[in-house]
């Protein structure tokens, strides 16, 4: 029996550049972290080697600071870890794979194994022979993993094929298909496993013995299942392989969409619904229309849970304020403010106009400002 | 609201004041001047907004002159909102306040200032007393000070309430108070965005976001220019390693090396084979220049052979030619001899002819001479020893036959003589006889020649050789010919010498210079005779003279000619001296001339003749000296020329030549026919192509290797730098600056929006504000309107919308701006103005009590009676106090009067 770690899609050196400067240290610093849990996790289940299938960085120029901070953080297993170079960090000339090369070969680490060209990898005492279909380029257009089929491996070696790219028919419309790869490649190239990149989602079952691990630690509002890692245990040559997958993420990214008809409160129980909000960011799109009264109390909603949550990301631009009679009156404006909110509210509800936006917050801001006023008077 | 009644003590100039009972309409207080009218209005003021604890310098003033320990009391009764009220308070001394309302029990102390404000409608200063007037509300519009009514309304804080108080009459027109808070909030947030002029604000949000994206943009386009860079180099590095992995693959170099190689080989093969035919080529020279040289050599021979017979043939005709010339010679020569000999004897046959001539001449001169002599001396005789003398000295000059001209004659005659031995002794030829030792040499005239002393031959001569015969010498004709001119110029001279009587030069030179002497006593002795006889004697003597000199030359002459005509005389039948000098002297002159003219003939006949014959032979001479020398060459060269081909013969014969010529034509025919057979191999691949095939596989060789050192150079370059760029995380950075310019615009867009909302909100407001004042000036127009056409007729006031000051009034559509005005139609102006706004204050339930202190002063009496008239019709609704010092001015008011 052999086992195996599967990941991939680190994203080593993404700069989080929506973030402010805090929360984009603490992003950063994660993906790092999410390496040494890798590590000790293999480490603790006695794993033969480590698969990554590509992505392991962001971007080929990424800092030799970083490439170092991933070799400490890799400390804590000892064992191979075979890297394949992805789309983002293509094995072209002057590629960070050559860096990192370097920067082990310095530190006497000799567990780092960077699969970049198309060639079995046997490995483990002659048990597992690991067949790469590294990337070259950013897109390859062709299939890289074609040379599997024909791959010639020992056979008391467990087969195992690692590929970054997109998996044909399988992943969801939409997807990234630069870097094609069959869907029954496992299947013709006789695999027992085939570990793969590039979805950043967890697919444990998206063909036979076919995995995309994901990546560990989310960088994205995803609409798949990113932050695990595949544990993967094949007892032999032609077994079926067990895959388990283990949480190892520490940030939640969670994508919400509500809509709002007049009412609030919604958006306080969708918030008070998380269970971590200071590691979780949240994307909520809000959709809808409220009076004022209400996008008021939103807005203080918000206010309060935006300090809570590590990042909370509203999208607004679907909700719309549509004043009522029951605002105006709290307004309680007379003479000319009244007329005024008249005007405004005739250019809002004018879709030809280009003010209309601004005249709905226009007439938010009286609102509030008015409110503020009575309260004063109060 | 209106007072009810005021009760004042202690306060200011007042010590006490009770006014009970005050129409809620119309009243009047009357007081002269001095009787505290003023005081009254400022002690009413004090009680409702100065706080009764208050100190300071306008609360100090409410003591009475030297009241100290007085208490300034003020206490007012009044109505308002329907229920009745009592408010008292004490300053300085005592302080207290109290306020009786509509409650069980009165309230005192501070809640007493908290009520009234309330009550009122107005707020107390924060600290201090200074601003009371700005925050006593619409009193300050109501209550009008002495003096002030003139000066427009002076409204003040008051414009608030007034505004306010007619948002109740215009109802929703007026966004009030509220929409007042709520322009100036909308300010606020417009002023965060904008400054005054609506441009985007230096310290606004936008500003701050651009200046942000700007530097972000900058920054990102660095980024991208150094990302774009690396991958430059990227790609670049990966070309050169391409290339150089496929200089490598295809061996280029090793080929090229190869190639060099095989060049060179055959370089060295093709250099072989120009060395053999350069040795072909110089052998064929070879053997050329050595058939060359024997065709020269038996061209030479024959040249040779050619030219010797041309010279034998033509010495042996200049032989001939010489054997004609000489002969011709000689016989010119023969003919000059008996030239010679003939102008010899006709010469001395003309010499003989002269000397007879001449003799004869001299005789018959002598004869004549004789006879004049012997006639002149007869006549000389006569004179006296003188005569004698010059005779004697004439007789000796006479002597002397030489004159100057004789004497240059002679010296002509000398130097051509000397002349003509120097040229002669020039020309001769000379010889010299060296006989051997005992022989002799005899001259032609005989004498023995002296051994080895050179001797002139002048003529032809003939010297007799003892021992071997004789030898004729003829000099040439130069040397005849001059030794002929000698001989004709030593005859010359001597016939001078002989004609001047002197025997040689120098003779004739001492001859003449006697003469010369003689001359001179002669010339004495004459000029001395002439003296003594100076008459016509000396004619006859001079002549006497002559004569006798002439005698004497001819008998000189004579004893000459004696002896010539002894020895030659042709006539020698006639005695000179016998004959007739006159008769037969004339027939023999006659013979003598004929004969001299005949004998001059034949001499020069003699001479041309000579002449003709030595030209012809000097002729011949130079021809036959020619000749001679032609043909002394000519047989030279024919020897030479003979001597040499013998010799050249003799080396080696004709035969000889023309063989070896032929062996030569062989030997050149073989050695070109090898020749011919390098060039064809040597055509196969010449030095020079392949030294050019070298060259080009070596230049190959060069530029492959320069290319892949280039290459190897260029990818080094490039890794370096590659490695350095690669991880500066440039790709991170860009991709972060991208992300971080997105998520700024996104921001960048809600600020935009919220900036156009603030400032849409504003202007909106200002707007509708703008609109709505349009229209609340109306209400308080329509108040103003009836108490003014009471006063000034068809007229209509302007107020300023923003502070409700009078502007101006319209008068028949005429605006007449308020400071213009008379002090009365002000005054009147501003008081039916206040009445206006006082009921506008009323209606919106402020205490709207109008009192008026001496503010009709400046009205007429016409205007006054209308006044009354306002204020009674204003009184209808509002309480109004009238304060004034002049009774009779209000006494027909029918109000209730109070007097101070």
């Amino acid at each position: 029996m052999i086992r195996l770690l599967h990941t991939a899609d680190w994203q080593i050196g993404k700069p989080f550049g929506g973030f402010d400067e805090e929360r984009r240290a603490e992003l950063r610093a994660a993906r790092f972290a999410s390496v040494s849990r890798m590590a000790a996790l293999a480490a603790a289940r006695g794993v033969a080697a480590v698969l990554v299938a590509g992505d392991a960085f962001d971007d080929n120029t990424v800092h030799d600071r970083d490439v170092n901070r991933v070799l400490d953080a890799m400390a804590a297993f000892s064992g191979p870890w075979i890297f394949l170079p992805g789309n983002h960090d293509a094995a072209t000339t002057g590629s960070v794979w050559g860096r990192m090369r370097g920067l082990a070969q310095r530190r006497g680490l000799a567990n780092v194994v960077v699969a970049d060209e198309p060639e079995p990898i046997v490995t483990c005492e002659g048990r597992l022979a690991v067949l790469p279909a590294p990337l070259l380029r950013r897109h390859e257009g062709a299939d890289l993993t074609q040379w599997f089929d024909h791959a010639e491996t020992p056979s008391s070696a467990v087969r195992v094929g690692l590929a970054h790219g997109a998996l044909e028919n399988r992943l969801p419309e939409g997807a990234d298909a630069g870097n094609p790869i069959a869907e029954a490649r496992a299947t013709t190239a006789r695999l027992d496993y085939l570990a793969l990149g590039d979805w950043h989602g967890f697919l444990g079952d998206i063909a036979p013995k076919t995995v995309y691990a994901g990546t560990p630690e989310p960088d994205r509002y995803p609409a798949n299942e990113p932050g695990f890692v595949a544990i993967v245990e094949i007892d032999g040559p032609g077994e079926a392989p067990r895959i388990e997958r283990v949480a190892v993420a520490h940030y939640i990214w969670a994508a919400r969409s509500l809509r709002l008809d007049g009412e609030a409160g919604d958006v306080e129980t969708l918030l008070a619904a998380f269970v971590e909000p200071g590691r979780t960011l949240l994307r909520l799109t809000l959709a809808g229309s409220l009076p004022l009264r209400e996008r008021v109390r939103l807005e203080e909603i918000l206010a309060h849970w935006r300090d809570r949550f590590f990042h909370l990301d509203i999208r607004d631009d679907d909700l719309f304020d549509e004043p009522d009679e029951d605002d105006l009156d709290r307004i309680d404006v007379s003479g000319f403010v009244r007329t005024a909110i008249e005007t405004l509210r005739t250019k809002a509800a004018d879709p030809t106009d280009p003010g209309r936006e601004a005249a709905r917050l226009a007439i938010r801001m009286a609102y509030v400002e008015h409110r503020r006023l009575t309260a004063g008077e109060r | 609201m209106y007072l009810k009644s005021l009760r004042v003590s202690e306060f200011a100039s007042i010590l006490r004041a009770d006014l009970e009972g005050f129409d809620p309409g119309l009243n009047v207080v009357v007081g002269d001047n001095e009787a505290g009218k003023s005081t009254l209005l400022k002690a009413l003021r004090a009680a409702f907004f100065q706080k009764y604890r208050g100190r300071g310098e306008a609360v100090e003033a409410f003591l009475p002159y030297g009241g100290e320990g007085r208490r300034p009391t003020v206490s007012v009764a009044f109505s308002h909102g329907g229920a009745d009220y009592r408010l008292t308070k004490s300053f300085l001394t005592r302080a207290a306040a109290e306020l009786e309302g509509p409650w069980a029990s009165p309230i005192a102390g501070d809640a007493v200032e908290e009520k009234l404000a309330e009550l009122l409608g107005f707020t107390h200063p924060g600290r201090g007393d200074s601003k009371l007037a700005e925050h006593q509300g619409a009193f300050g519009l109501l209550w009008v000070e002495q003096g002030r009514s003139n000066t427009g309304l002076d409204i003040g804080a008051g414009r608030d309430a007034v505004t306010a108080s007619l948002e109740g009459e215009v109802g929703t027109i007026l966004g009030g108070e509220r929409g007042r808070s709520l322009i100036a909030a909308a300010k606020g947030l417009n002023d965060r965005h904008f400054t005054a002029t609506g441009r985007i604000g230096a310290n606004a949000p936008l500003k701050t976001l651009d200046d942000e994206l700007a530097v972000l943009r900058a920054e990102l386009v660095q980024k991208r220019a150094a990302h774009a860079e690396l991958e430059q180099k990227l790609k670049k590095l990966e070309d050169r390693r391409r290339s150089l992995k496929g200089y490598d693959e295809a061996r280029t170099v090793e080929k090229a090396e190869e190639a060099l190689r095989a060049a060179e080989a055959g370089l060295r093969r093709a250099e072989e084979r120009d060395r053999e035919w350069q040795a072909a080529d110089t052998a064929l020279k070879q053997a050329e220049a050595v058939r060359a040289g024997a065709a020269e050599a038996l061209k030479r021979r024959d040249g040779q052979a050619k030219e010797a017979a041309s010279a034998r043939r033509a010495f042996e005709a200049a032989a001939a030619d010489f054997a004609e010339i000489d002969a011709a010679a000689r016989a010119a020569a023969d003919a000059v001899g008996v030239a010679v000999m003939e102008q010899e004897t006709a010469r001395i046959a003309l010499k003989l002819a002269e000397a007879r001539h001449e003799a004869h001449r001299r005789r018959s001169d002598l004869a004549r001479e004789s006879a004049t002599r012997d006639r002149l001396l007869a006549v000389v005789e006569a004179a006296g020893g003188l005569s004698e003398q010059i005779a004697q000295v004439g007789a000796r000059l006479d002597v002397i036959a030489i004159d100057r001209k004789a004497l240059d004659a002679i010296d002509k005659a000398a130097r051509r003589l000397r002349d003509c031995e120097v040229r002669l002794q020039v020309t001769a030829p000379a010889v010299t006889f060296e006989p051997a030792s005992g022989g002799s040499v005899r001259a032609p005239d005989g004498s023995a020649v002296a051994a080895g002393e050179p001797r002139r031959i002048l003529s032809r001569s003939r010297f007799e050789l003892d021992g071997f015969g004789a030898v004729t010498i003829e000099p040439g004709g130069g040397a005849a010919n001059l030794e002929a001119e000698l001989r004709e110029a030593e005859a010359a001279l001597a016939r001078l010498l002989r004609g001047a009587g002197a025997a040689s030069e120098a003779e004739a030179r001492q001859a003449f210079a006697q003469r010369q002497e003689l001359d001179a006593e002669m010339k004495l002795l004459s000029a001395r005779r002439d003296a003594l006889v100076p008459d016509g004697l000396d004619a006859a003597r001079a002549r006497l003279r002559a004569a006798e000199a002439a005698l004497g030359r001819l008998a000189a002459f004579a004893e000459d000619d004696t002896v010539t005509d002894d020895a030659e005389n042709p006539f020698g039948d006639a005695a000179p001296g016998n004959e007739d000098p006159s008769a037969a002297g004339e027939a023999v002159s006659e013979r003598l001339v004929a004969a001299l003219e005949a004998a001059r003939r034949q001499a020069s006949a003699a001479d041309r003749a000579l002449d003709a014959a030595r030209r012809g032979s000097e002729a011949t001479t130079l021809r036959r000296v020619a000749a001679e020398s032609d043909l002394a060459h000519l047989k030279s060269q024919a020897e030479r020329l003979s001597a040499e081909i013998a010799a050249a013969e003799a080396a080696s014969p004709r035969e000889v030549l023309v063989a070896r010529l032929a062996e030569a034509d062989i030997d050149c025919d073989a050695k070109r026919g090898r020749i011919a057979l390098r060039e064809s191999e040597r055509g196969a691949e010449g030095p020079d192509a392949a030294e050019a095939r070298r060259r080009d596989a070596e230049k190959a060789l060069r530029q492959i290797g320069e290319t892949v050192q280039r290459l190897r150079d260029e990818t080094l370059g490039l890794e370096g730098e590659v490695r350095v760029a690669g991880g500066s995380g440039v790709g991170e950075a860009a991709a972060l600056l991208e992300e971080r310019i997105a998520d700024l615009e996104r921001r960048r867009a809600r600020v935009a929006i919220e900036a156009d909302a603030s400032r849409l909100l504003y202007t909106t407001l200002l707007e509708a504000q703008r609109a709505a004042r349009e229209h609340w000036l109306g209400p308080i127009k329509t108040r103003v309107a009836p108490f003014l056409k009471l006063i000034h007729p068809e007229s209509d006031i302007d107020l300023d919308e923003e502070t409700l000051e009078l502007k101006g009034i319209l008068r028949a559509g005429v605006e007449e701006r308020f400071e213009r005005l008379s002090a009365g139609a002000r005054e009147q102006v501003a008081v039916v103005t206040r009445l206006a706004l006082a009921q506008v204050l009323k209606q919106g339930g402020h205490p709207a009590t109008v009192i008026l202190d001496d503010a009709l002063v400046n009205t007429d009496e016409i205007r006054l009676e209308r006044m009354h008239r306002v204020l009674r019709e204003a009184a209808r609704e509002l309480q109004v106090i009238v304060l004034t010092c002049r009774e009779r001015d209000f006494r027909d008011l029918g109000a209730p009067m109070f007097r101070l």
